[in-house]
């Protein structure tokens, strides 16, 4: 072991090796933690039973998250940290907005790829992601150089088994639905949203190498986001006054969508420290696993699946077990001391070519340096998160609540359990790296 | 801790020294960061930008 010894933000002293491998062990922790979050933010989508313009459910989404930004987040950091950390690689908000954009165009392809060929050959196509991020990660981060033979073929093993899950489960999802005729369009639709959703790791890879704290990232990001979910939806939708008007006709379900975009923000920040402390190769296949979740979802607490044939419940089991041995073949495969130098490498590459000083992106790599954070808010944030706030009493007031049936008791498991790995994480994001 | 055993009020001020010159030079490396031009010649930028271009064009297709 590396007896070189290092001073943590938090005072402590810990062998370099020891905290590396404490940081790997956070963002395997987090990628798992991001698949339960992200798998909730769909839940709400279901609670929508009138028929709405996906546009208007995917802007309320979008809408949703901008404005959780600045609930939970703002109350772990203030914006002058946000600001703060701006300063110090403003080249990064490039990124941000970029990364925000591509989200937004990904998920609308996902739309028309289900309209045209339904979700069991939709998902599993654009569910490719993760082998694009992996795929851009060795290319042009150097993640997996200088990793043992064996540790580069659990990668990429375990992520092929979550594709090959994901397959299975999505089958198993659609179960009765019958596709469209419009074939080409469709696959061409969830092939190009998969190539989209894993070059947008492009932008989080870029962001964590330099040392952008995730909180800060995921500000731009939402902004994109919104800016162009807004482009999108009234261009689609006929111009604004029609896209207004279908606001104003659906207000009754606005909140569910609005709601999911709490929750997915929450599972795509846990996603962003999982991408920065184990880069995207191990970190995406991770929290892609929230199609497992999903089905959990929609199996125990909607009752979904009921009295379907053998071969369904077998693909569910199939699925579900593929897709756990990727997890786990990705988990058990942290990167090593070489491959960890790759890293720093790369992040030096970054730090010249931006100017960037190279004790900053030395230090946020490691999760330090963020001695600045922690309790510094202003009036402004106070004001955000009142805003935030308002936003969700505000349109709860007038959502109506469907008249489904759903199975408390298995809501209030998954409920706890996401509650359970939300603390978990946050409280060993804070000791560790005080959310850096 | 080191600094605490055998330093002289010298080398604490050498030490001090350094410390002052760090947010100048921070100053002098915010002041002339040009991160414009790196970007346009950063193969990391132009990558997402063409997928997100693509991405855009599919849309209208497949719309």
């Amino acid at each position: 072991m590396d007896k070189t010894v290092m001073t943590n933000a938090t005072g402590s002293s810990l062998p370099r090796r020891s905290r590396q491998q404490q940081l790997q062990g956070l963002g395997i922790f987090c990628g798992l933690a991001a698949a339960l979050w992200l798998a909730a933010a769909e839940a709400p989508g279901k609670l929508v039973t009138v028929s709405v313009s996906p546009f208007v459910i995917s802007f309320m989404m979008v809408l949703g998250a901008f404005v959780s930004r600045w609930s939970v987040p703002a109350l772990v950091r203030g914006t002058s940290d946000v600001v703060a950390d701006t300063r110090q690689v403003s080249h990064l908000i490039v990124w941000g907005i970029l990364a925000g954009c591509l989200w937004a165009v990904g998920n609308t392809l996902t739309i028309f790829a289900i309209r045209d060929v339904g979700l069991s050959i939709a998902f599993p196509l654009w569910n490719c992601n993760s082998l694009v991020g992996i795929f851009w990660g060795v290319v042009l981060f150097r993640e997996l150089r200088g990793a043992p033979p064996l540790r580069k073929g659990a990668v990429v093993t375990g992520a092929v088994l979550i594709c090959g899950g994901a397959v299975l489960l999505a089958l198993a999802s659609s179960a009765g639905s019958s596709p469209s005729a419009a074939p080409l369009r469709g696959v061409l639709a969830a092939v190009g949203a998969g190539v989209v959703f894993g070059s947008m790791y492009i932008p989080y890879r870029k962001a964590y190498l330099t040392g952008m704290n995730p909180l800060t990232f995921l500000t731009y990001f939402t902004a994109g986001e919104l800016i162009t979910m807004t482009l999108i939806a009234v261009s689609f939708e006929g111009g604004l006054s029609v896209f207004w008007g279908e606001l104003v006709a659906n207000k009754a379900i606005l909140f569910w969508p609005f709601l999911g975009g709490l929750l997915w923000v929450i599972g795509d920040l846990l996603q962003n420290y999982a991408a920065k402390y184990i880069g995207i190769s191990r970190g995406i296949p991770l929290s892609n696993t929230n199609q497992l979740w999903g089905l959990l979802w929609g199996v125990l607490v909607f009752g979904e699946l009921q009295g379907q044939s053998t071969s369904v419940y077998a693909k569910v089991i199939g699925g579900s077990l593929l897709m756990v041995s990727g997890a786990a073949a990705i988990a058990c495969s942290s990167a090593t001391k070489s491959e960890y130098q790759s890293w720093k490498d790369a992040a030096q590459r970054e730090s010249e070519r931006y100017c960037v000083d190279p004790a900053y992106v030395a230090s946020r790599m490691e999760g330090h340096g963020a001695e600045s954070s922690g309790g510094r808010r202003t009036w402004v944030d106070y004001l955000l998160i009142t805003i935030a706030l308002v936003s969700f009493i505000a349109l709860a007031s007038v959502a109506r609540v469907p008249s489904i049936a759903l199975h408390w008791g298995y809501l209030a498991v998954l409920v706890t359990a996401m509650i359970a790995v939300l603390a978990g994480a946050g409280t060993a994001l804070w000791r560790m790296t005080r959310f850096e | 801790m080191w600094w605490d055993i055998g330093s002289t009020n010298q080398e604490n001020l050498k030490f001090m020294a350094l410390d002052d010159r760090e947010p100048e030079a921070q100053v002098q490396r915010d002041k002339a960061r040009p991160w414009f031009s790196p970007i346009l010649g950063d193969i990391q930028f132009w990558i997402p930008l063409a997928v997100l271009v693509g991405g855009l064009m599919l849309l209208g297709y497949v719309q």
